[in-house]
């Protein structure tokens, strides 16, 4: 079995000569070992118990990276790669002790390159710090999971969100990386090309790994031109599968929806409540259309034809810029509004993925369930990719409250591999959904082993994630 | 976020006051990236989520040091955190909790007590205003670091009587009227063409804000207590309909005593009476329905451009660039109501970069913190002349001053715009 284990048993002793060495690298300044920088470096937006790095350090090049790498593997020290801590799978935690490699200060965006429409930024650049560096050459970077998380961290999770359905998910959207391995080596993967067929693809290989091969520093992004035109639109249905119905036709039909993201009646209450918004509390979908005018207009009028089928209401549009970034950071306020739902509870987030053409199916038996368990479990979703998530509210000091609502996530990940679905469609394993890999991915869970045996012999880089050594 | 009390907080007031505020935060961060201090230092302990692990941590029982107090000390407490927060976490309240606590565990080196008591003694003391006086007449002697806080003589008009029988009681302030007299008058004269006579109440004083945030809190809500009982025999009658604040900063601490004092029996009831009467200028003067007419009549004699703006008395319009101060945007979050005022006058506002963020004054904070202030106020200045403005409008006494310490630029309370643009159309 591949269970996430978690106990203090786990925690490998802190060399206290490492102290030291990181500090005549760094300087004593970006070396933390106060309680309150560990504690923040230690919890993630996942239920799971604090995990305390036993110190975070901050460096600013790739070279300081290397040190600290190295200087870790000197003592078969864990290494935890961090970003902004918005991971929702405890990827960040260190179960097994460790240094927390904050990257946050390395910001810079290296170059970009406006007519190859890429950007080389260091893995510390958030996807909104991005966006303001290039806003004014026309082009934007579509990759928008809510949270402003970094580049480094959103490859490292094969990250997407709201806009994956038009441009795809880190996968697609990374060329090339810059990655220290565990033995401290620099190699850096792909080029700027649009294809290469250049034997193995390593940079499809660290994208997604969760920070268990290497520490990537610099990533090498696909940008894309502003559209001309975008709109917004938000539609009110009578029920869950109508909603599901009109975004797979739409998909079906070739549509270029640019998003489109469900939200249940109870995540609009708790939208409403947080936010001061006034949507209608309602089965609902966020609409975006990107293309010129007339395009725009094209693919809202199929969209609106579908929808009408499916006994939705009339569309209501938000064309400012100022009125779609409203609608859309309200839907991307959704998981901090649910949390408030209950104050001082935590959110198992399920991240279930299924073909397109299950997509109704799996919704209808998963509102089934949760009508049935008479819980308050949110549900919102990218549900143009076939991606929903379910908010389990869960009061993380009652054992009983988090098994009920890990039982919940069981039933729903069953459900979607029956499907020929994913236990994760962008949320990444981290030490969250390890119990799903075997079912999931069979014998290929140990070729993922092979890999990293041979690629960090002594498990030190962010040990105890996506599967058990 | 969960907190475990320490015994010695449990069922404590404010033990149990913090607990509530930190369970609301999730830890999101979206507040550190709006923070100056963290933008200027970069350190997680310099932004709000990593104060808040830190009084945390306090309040769980781990042992406060002088590090801790530090991180708080640099807290401008400009609450810009609380405006961009989407939990609605009270960072202000929290981090007034945490600072006691600190401070009840770690003394301060003699230096730094002394320097607080003087501030929080000596702006509250009656010798302040000649002691002013003094430093104005004998500018020229006073040492230059002193100088940028010593703002020239202000002329300060004629403060209408109380002629109308719709009253509100002013709030005269501690240091503005020495510092800036001519604020009060020119609000007394504005209110009074709109029908509404400001009466003074002598035996108020400083609203408390200053004791309260420099370690004095009890002596804090003396001066609150001793605000109420001047204020209550007006408020009882029914005399006055409102109290004016025209300091943006007091005003944010008096529409706070209902929260503060209650606790205490005697003026809990009182307090929370004054809190609610207790208006900015921008909120009365904007709820005035004569206001528009009043404007529009001095705006058609297309006086909008008067004397005392230097260079731009030449053109069309005066530019004025608006600083949104954080005890009015942030702390009573009330936005956008000076600027529609100006604008109404005709005025043209230039458009300023990070709005959001605070200059530096801070209260006392400029004092004690003059490095991050003086780098805060040099970024503020840059985006505020980034338009060319021909003045810089404020709404409270600390910024006004702060400001104009590194500024060729009049800088001036927008009431005193108005005011001259009403008194030369009159």
């Amino acid at each position: 079995m591949n269970q996430p284990i978690a106990s203090k048993f786990l925690r490998r002793q802190f060399p206290a000569a490492l102290q030291d060495e990181l500090q005549a690298l760094l300087g004593v300044g970006r070396v933390s070992t106060a309680h309150a920088v560990r504690e923040h470096h230690g919890h993630d937006e996942s239920h799971f118990p604090d995990a305390l790095p036993d110190v975070v350090v901050f460096p600013e090049t790739t070279e300081e990276v290397v040190g600290v790498v190295k200087a870790c593997a000197k003592h078969k020290f864990p290494v935890i790669p961090y970003g902004t801590g918005t991971s929702l799978e405890g990827h960040i935690l260190a179960i097994h002790g460790g240094v927390s490699l904050d990257l946050s200060r390395m910001n810079h965006v290296l170059d970009v390159h406006a007519e190859d429409l890429d950007a080389v930024v260091q893995a510390g650049v958030t996807r909104k710090a991005l966006n303001a560096h290039i806003k004014d050459t026309g082009l934007f970077f579509p990759i928008d999971p809510g949270a402003d998380a970094s580049i480094g961290g959103m490859s490292a999770t094969r990250a997407s969100g709201t806009a994956a359905v038009r441009y795809g998910t880190m996968k697609e959207n990374v060329l090339a990386l810059t990655v220290v391995l565990a033995d401290g080596r620099i190699v850096k993967t792909g080029r700027r090309t649009k294809k290469s067929s250049a034997g193995y693809d390593l940079t499809r290989l660290f994208v997604g790994s969760e920070g268990t091969l290497g520490v990537i520093t610099e990533v090498t992004v696909k940008l894309y031109p502003q559209p001309e035109a975008m709109s917004a639109a938000v539609c009110c249905f009578p029920n869950m599968v109508a909603a599901a119905n009109t975004v797979i036709q739409s998909i079906q039909m070739g549509v270029p929806v640019a998003r489109c993201d469900f939200v249940d009646p109870l995540c609009i209450k708790a939208i409403n409540h947080h936010s001061k918004t006034t949507f209608q509390e309602k089965p609902t979908v966020f609409f975006e259309f990107h293309g010129s005018e007339s395009s725009v207009k094209e693919q809202a009028e199929t969209v609106q034809a579908i929808a009408a089928d499916q006994g939705a209401e009339e569309f209501q549009w938000a064309t400012k810029p100022e009125e779609r970034s409203k609608l859309w950071q309200a839907r991307h306020d959704a998981y901090l509004a649910c949390l408030q739902l209950q104050p001082g509870s935590r959110i198992i987030s399920t991240d279930v993925c299924v073909p397109i053409s299950r997509l109704a199916e799996c919704l209808e038996e998963t509102e089934k369930d949760i009508t049935a368990s008479g819980r308050l479990v949110p549900v919102l979703g990218h549900i143009g990719d076939g991606n929903f998530h379910l908010c389990i509210i869960i009061d993380p000091n009652n054992p009983d409250d988090i098994l009920v609502g890990e039982q919940m996530n069981h039933r729903l990940v069953e459900r979607a591999i029956a499907m020929e679905g994913t236990c994760t469609g962008e949320h990444g394993i981290g030490c969250g959904k390890m119990e799903f890999m075997d079912v999931e991915h069979g014998d290929g869970v140990d070729v993922m082993r092979m890999i990293k045996r041979s690629m960090d012999p002594d498990n030190i880089m962010n040990p105890g994630k996506i599967f058990a050594m | 976020m969960q907190t475990e009390l320490a015994p010695a907080y449990k069922g404590t007031r404010d033990g149990e006051e913090a607990e509530a505020i930190l369970r609301k935060c999730v830890h999101c961060g979206f507040c550190t990236a709006t923070c100056p201090t963290y933008q200027l230092l970069g350190d997680e302990l310099d932004g709000p989520r990593g104060r808040i692990y830190l009084i945390k941590q306090v309040l769980e029982g781990r042992a406060a040091t002088a590090k801790t107090q530090l991180h708080l000390d640099r807290c401008l407490t400009c609450r810009n955190c609380e405006t961009t927060c989407p939990s609605g976490v009270q960072y202000g309240r929290l981090v007034d909790i945490g600072r006691k606590i600190v401070d009840a565990q770690v003394e301060r080196p003699l230096a730094g007590r002394l320097t607080r008591m003087a501030l929080a003694k000596g702006l509250n003391s009656p010798l302040f205003a000649p002691a002013m006086a003094l430093g104005q007449a004998l500018r020229w002697a006073v040492p230059a670091s002193l100088q940028a806080k010593v703002p020239q003589k202000q002329e300060v008009g004629v403060r209408p009587t109380a002629r109308h029988a719709r009253k509100m009681l002013l709030l005269e302030g501690c240091v503005q009227n020495a510092m800036m007299p001519n604020i009060n008058s020119a609000a007394a004269r504005v209110l009074d063409k709109l029908g509404v006579s400001l009466v003074p109440a002598p035996k108020a004083g400083c609203c408390g804000a200053l004791n309260y945030h420099l370690d004095f809190q009890e002596a804090g809500l003396d001066n609150m207590r001793r605000n109420i009982d001047a204020w209550w025999p007006m408020i009882e009658a029914g005399e006055v309909e409102a109290i004016a604040m025209t300091a943006s900063g007091c005003g944010v601490m008096v529409k706070e005593y209902g929260h503060l004092l209650a606790y205490d029996p005697a003026y809990a009831v009182k307090a929370q009476r004054v809190s609610e009467m207790t208006k900015d200028l921008s909120e009365l003067a904007l709820a005035e329905e004569a206001l528009p007419e009043l404007l529009a009549a001095a705006n058609d004699r297309k006086v909008a451009s008067t004397k005392s703006f230097g260079d731009g008395a030449a053109k069309e319009a005066v530019r004025i660039a608006y600083h949104p101060p954080c005890t009015l945007q942030h702390g009573q979050q009330l936005r956008g109501k000076a600027e529609q005022i100006l604008q109404d006058a005709g005025f043209v506002l230039t458009a300023v970069a990070d709005s959001h963020l605070c200059c530096g004054s801070a209260g006392a904070y400029s004092v004690l913190n003059p490095e991050i202030a003086g780098q805060l106020k040099e970024r503020k200045l840059a985006s505020l002349e980034a338009g060319k403005p021909d003045v810089i409008c404020s709404a409270n006494i600390g910024c006004l001053t702060h400001l104009q310490s590194g500024t060729g630029t009049p800088v001036k309370h927008w009431v005193e715009v108005i005011d001259e643009l009403l008194s030369e159309a009159a």
